[in-house]
């Protein structure tokens, strides 16, 4: 029967349209669920809260930061210290959706995973206490004053965050996000990209500390450079900062005074192999995971060439970094040369003050070896005494540093400052940037630095 | 061998039963210990109880198919009652025991009556009228003018033409009609009516029913068609047609392109798509549970979009779980199609079975945005009284030529048909 | 969560359960009753031996129509029971009356104990006999020759 066979047919095209059906299915649950239930549109998100307080946020000392009002059926959002946590707890709006530490402690915020029945009384969601000092951060923000920049602050031995700062920012209530919105997407500035965890720039000069340790590695310690002020190789011609051309000098000295000539002339030397692989060892082109998300540093050539290498020793060229990356490379050298994955969120506890769980610290890579940190230590201690970080230096404590004054598309560069201190001791670690300043790293990003680290350590 | 029967035999009505006792156990907690609730939860598994046991003990074909399809109500009425219990439960339960009678009736007369091959110009007739009944004094409800009102009794005649088409095509496919008429050769005379019942589809802006006719259509001319440059010119048509409905009709562009896009406009134009999407999305694998999700959030969600509620209350597997059971439906119907030897019953059981399976995808796939979004309800899962009691009398039609075909009776073959074949 | 919420997110799993266990079962019932109609329609196999039981007039009063001829492909178990090869739905029909089957180029039919008994050539059977073709079978009264 021919007919029979047609109909064999069309059944075996009907089982594999109903195949894929379910196999859709499954790959949307799977691969593209988890995005949807996100959407700030879908409505369920807002459902829990009907019967669940959402948890309140704390500072290390217990200061409020983010607590949620209930007034019957109402719930609101405050955030005492209005815009200074705009780029590190964000918002949480029924109509923009949520970022930042709001976004990623949902589940812990929203106390999910607690199974205790109750008969529709209203329950509370878990409190997180950040590592970050409410005094330092506001204290960091002063010091910016409205410039546009970051200022992160680290613990070397733990990653703890001590302060993050992004300028500029929002008012990060619900309600004034509903007024404003379009205003504040519209800013040229992006007042909603959070610099400190987001923004990639060129890390200029504070790169040095890399190129350094693959020098080091490489044996070119007592190497001697006659720096004639300008580096020319294939096609490329590099200055120094302000047109100086330093003579005769050794590696310590050129890190001092920040001479390009003379990394340029090292990572020319070393080839873009070795600069790549030294890149990597401190993290770029790796993700940073963390309490929230961090965009991935990254040095990108399709075929990076001698010249190209000599550019990234500079901390130029195809390399960009976040801020909180430059900072966690100034503690990598401050804690023996590992880096410590950084974090926010200490503890997550219970309304009624028990401790669900805490963050224990966690090593990254061991970016550099503890001699090659001890290495740098001295560079950049001598940086901060007689060199370009003179204006970090504090009396009585010993200050170890780097500046960066990063070129970049305009004529305004960067400003960068990346140090530590006590730098026999590290108690803390601190990244200052500075966009499109026009002014030096050392003019301009050390101070606030200085002026963080002298805040933190007289506490 | 010959433990076929015996222990195993029963097992899918005892599951039946169990999931129907727990359904409503559940129905009855979550509305405060509403007793009502109960009996109406009885009264449906007697429905299939009596359902199950008429068919077996009569012998009246294929034993598979009904209990699936009350698995299929089972998972739909429950989640009605927990939409809406007013609104849709109770309604949609009397609507199955309509539907199930409806399925007697199909059955009995389907059997008994013996002219069905010979009356192609009334299913052409009727179809057409209820066609131009719903065009001159239609409601029109959701931008599709497809619902009809007799007295006080609202019902869309686009659910009993899709029968009355598939039975006028099953007419000429069988080959019980092949003298010209009008000097029209058959086929043209079959094409020309397909066109006739799409274009007024296309006038009532039913997409969802027209692409399953058409569907059926090519479906048939596949199997029985013995010129492929017919079929392969009535495929090159409907692209044609599609395209020049795309480039020039701003419903379908919109359809398309919320298809491709719907993130872009969640507020406007794709909130239908991504609500059902957002439902689908927090069900996860074994869903929320029977009362804990929101389908109140998807428009239209007892009928069109009922399976997205399906998914966010009992998981992807319990979506999947419905398609598997139309698949093993549509697996079954498409079997009593090859075994039985007379000519229209064959082309008739085909193209009912196409019906289920096409229905089925358009809409899942539409739901998941796997396909463009037509509307078209869920055979036995949606609300809706045309639905409902259309299915079940499609069932009871196919159940009446699997029984003919199980005794061996067929319309012109008698005795003597079987076996000839044997012996081949 | 209320105890409801709990509760139903619980039967969710139930549920799930439950249907997939009942496509199982229905799957497993369709493989069954597959699996047995494949045996009748094996005919185009050669190597299979057929035969046939042709229905004669009986002088018993039969309830239900018979087919014209019965094939046989091998084996087969004639009675009531809606698991036989051949049903006959007569009361007067054991629910498994009798067998036959090939082996080695002989055909056999066997009683299986039933009520009404089975005879050939009007011979009532007690055990196992060869059966030769144009045979006349009488399983309970209902006749019918055997033919190859």
């Amino acid at each position: 029967m021919k007919n029979n066979r047609k109909i064999i047919h069309v059944l075996v095209l009907v089982s594999f349209m109903f195949l894929a059906l379910v196999s859709y299915l499954l790959y949307f649950n799977m691969f593209e669920a988890g995005k949807v239930v996100n959407n700030p549109y879908n409505q369920r998100q807002w459902e829990d809260e009907r019967y669940v307080k959402r948890g309140s946020i704390y500072d290390c000392d217990g200061e409020l930061l983010a607590e949620t009002v209930a007034d019957g059926d109402k719930r609101i959002r405050r955030y005492p210290k209005g815009h200074l946590y705009s780029h590190v707890i964000g918002y949480y709006s029924r109509v923009y959706g949520k970022t930042q530490l709001e976004m990623q402690y949902e589940k812990e915020l929203m106390g999910h995973g607690d199974i205790t029945l109750s008969f529709n009384e209203l329950r509370s969601g878990y409190d997180l206490n950040l590592t970050i000092d409410n005094d330092l951060q506001s204290y960091a923000y002063d010091k910016l004053n409205g410039r546009r920049g970051a200022v992160v602050a680290l613990e070397p031995s733990t990653g703890k965050v001590l302060a993050m700062v992004s300028v500029p920012d929002f008012d990060p209530s619900a309600e004034s996000l509903e007024q404003n919105w379009k205003y504040i997407v519209e800013r040229e500035d992006s007042p909603l990209l959070a610099r400190a965890t987001g923004g990639l720039y060129p890390p200029g000069s504070t790169y040095k500390i890399a190129t350094t340790a693959a020098a080091y590695n490489g044996g070119y310690t007592q190497k001697t450079f006659n720096d004639t002020g300008t580096f020319k190789a294939g096609g490329i011609k590099v200055e120094n900062y302000g047109g100086e051309s330093y003579g005769e000098i050794g590696l310590k000295k050129a890190f001092e005074v920040s001479s390009n000539f003379a990394f340029c002339t090292l990572g020319y030397e070393l080839g873009a192999e070795n600069v790549k692989n030294t890149a990597e060892s401190f993290g770029v082109n790796k993700d940073i995971t963390t309490d929230i998300p961090v965009a991935k540093s990254r040095i990108e050539y399709k075929k990076m060439t001698g010249e190209d290498a000599a550019l990234v020793s500079i901390g130029q060229g195809q390399l960009l970094m976040t801020p909180l990356h430059v900072a966690m490379m100034g503690a990598a050298v401050a804690n023996h040369g590992v880096m410590m994955k950084p974090y926010l969120v200490g503890s997550v506890t219970t309304s009624s003050g028990m401790t669900l769980s805490t963050t224990k610290p966690v090593e990254m890579y061991q970016a550099i070896s503890p001699d090659c940190a001890a290495y740098l230590n001295e560079l950049m201690v001598g940086t901060v005494k007689e060199g370009t970080g003179k204006n970090a230096a504090i009396s009585g404590i010993t200050v170890a540093g780097k500046t960066g004054t990063a070129e970049n598309e305009t004529s305004k560069d960067h400003a960068w400052f990346v140090g530590y201190a006590p730098a026999e001791n590290p108690k803390i670690a601190v990244a200052v940037l500075l966009e499109y300043d026009g002014g030096s790293g050392g003019k301009s990003a050390a101070p606030i630095a200085r002026d963080v680290i002298k805040k933190y350590l007289s506490k | 061998m010959s433990n076929i029967s015996g222990a195993g035999r029963g097992r899918p009505v005892v599951l039946l039963v169990l999931m129907n006792l727990l359904g409503f156990g559940l129905l009855y907690f979550a509305n405060g210990f509403n007793i009502n609730i109960i009996w109406v939860g009885l009264g449906l598994l007697g429905l299939f109880v009596i359902m199950y046991a008429v068919l077996t003990l009569c012998k009246m074909g294929d034993k598979f198919i009904v209990p699936m399809a009350c698995m299929l109500i089972t998972m739909g009425v429950i989640l009605l009652c927990r939409i809406d219990i007013e609104k849709y439960g109770i309604k949609q339960i009397a609507w199955v025991a309509l539907g199930g009678a409806a399925f007697f009736v199909a059955y009995a007369v389907y059997y008994n009556f013996k002219y069905w091959h010979k009356l192609w110009i009334l299913y052409f007739l009727g179809g057409a009228a209820l066609f131009i009944a719903t065009l001159l004094f239609g409601k029109t409800v959701n931008g599709s003018k497809n619902w009809l009102q007799i007295g006080g009794f609202a019902f869309q005649p686009s659910e009993i033409t899709k029968i009355l088409f598939i039975m006028f095509l099953s007419c000429h496919f069988s080959g019980c009609r092949t003298e010209p008429l009008l000097g029209l050769k058959p086929r043209y005379v079959t094409w020309l009516g397909t066109y006739v019942f799409i274009g007024f589809l296309v006038l009532q802006r039913d997409w969802g029913t027209m692409l399953v006719l058409f569907s059926i259509y090519i479906f048939m001319l596949y199997v029985y068609e013995k010129s492929r440059g017919f079929l392969l010119m009535n495929i090159g048509a409907a692209s044609v047609i599609a395209i020049l409905g795309y480039h020039f009709l701003h419903h379908i562009q919109v359809r398309v392109s919320t298809w491709l896009d719907p993130w872009s406009d969640i507020s406007n134009k794709g909130y239908q798509i991504t609500q059902s999407l957002f439902a689908i999305a927090s069900g996860g694998y074994f869903g929320r549970g029977i009362g804990n999700g929101s389908p109140g959030y998807i428009p239209e969600v007892h009928s069109d979009f009922i399976f997205s509620a399906v998914c966010e209350e009992m998981g992807v597997f319990g979506g999947a779980a419905i398609i598997i059971l139309f698949f093993l439906i549509a697996y079954r119907c498409f079997k009593i199609s090859i075994q039985t030897t007379d000519a229209y019953d064959k082309a008739l059981s085909f193209g009912l079975t196409v019906m289920f399976a096409m229905q089925t995808f358009i809409i899942v796939g539409g739901v998941t945005k796997m396909i463009p979004l037509t509307g078209i309800t869920l055979p036995f899962v949606s609300y809706g009284g045309t639905s409902i009691v259309v299915s079940f009398a499609s069932l009871g039609i196919i159940q009446a030529i699997s029984a003919k075909s199980e005794r061996g009776k067929n319309l012109e073959g008698d005795a003597s048909n079987q076996p000839q074949e044997d012996q081949q | 969560m209320t105890i409801y919420n709990f509760l139903s997110s619980i039967l969710s799993y139930v549920f799930t359960f439950i249907i997939y266990l009942f496509i199982f079962s229905v799957i497993r019932l369709i493989y069954l009753d597959v699996k047995k109609m494949s045996r009748f329609e094996k005919n185009n196999t050669d190597d299979v031996a057929c035969a046939s039981l042709k229905p004669v007039k009986s002088r018993v009063d039969i309830s239900s129509p018979l087919k014209s001829r019965y094939a046989i492909y091998g084996y087969a178990e004639i009675g009531r029971a809606s698991s036989c090869d051949i049903q006959l739905h007569e009361d007067f029909i054991s629910a498994k009356h009798a067998r036959i089957w090939f082996d080695s180029g002989e055909w056999y039919l066997e009683d299986l104990g039933s009520r009404n008994g089975t005879a050939v050539n009007g011979q009532r059977i007690r055990e196992v006999v060869i059966l030769d073709p144009e045979d006349e079978i009488s399983f309970g009264g209902l006749n019918f020759v055997f033919e190859l």
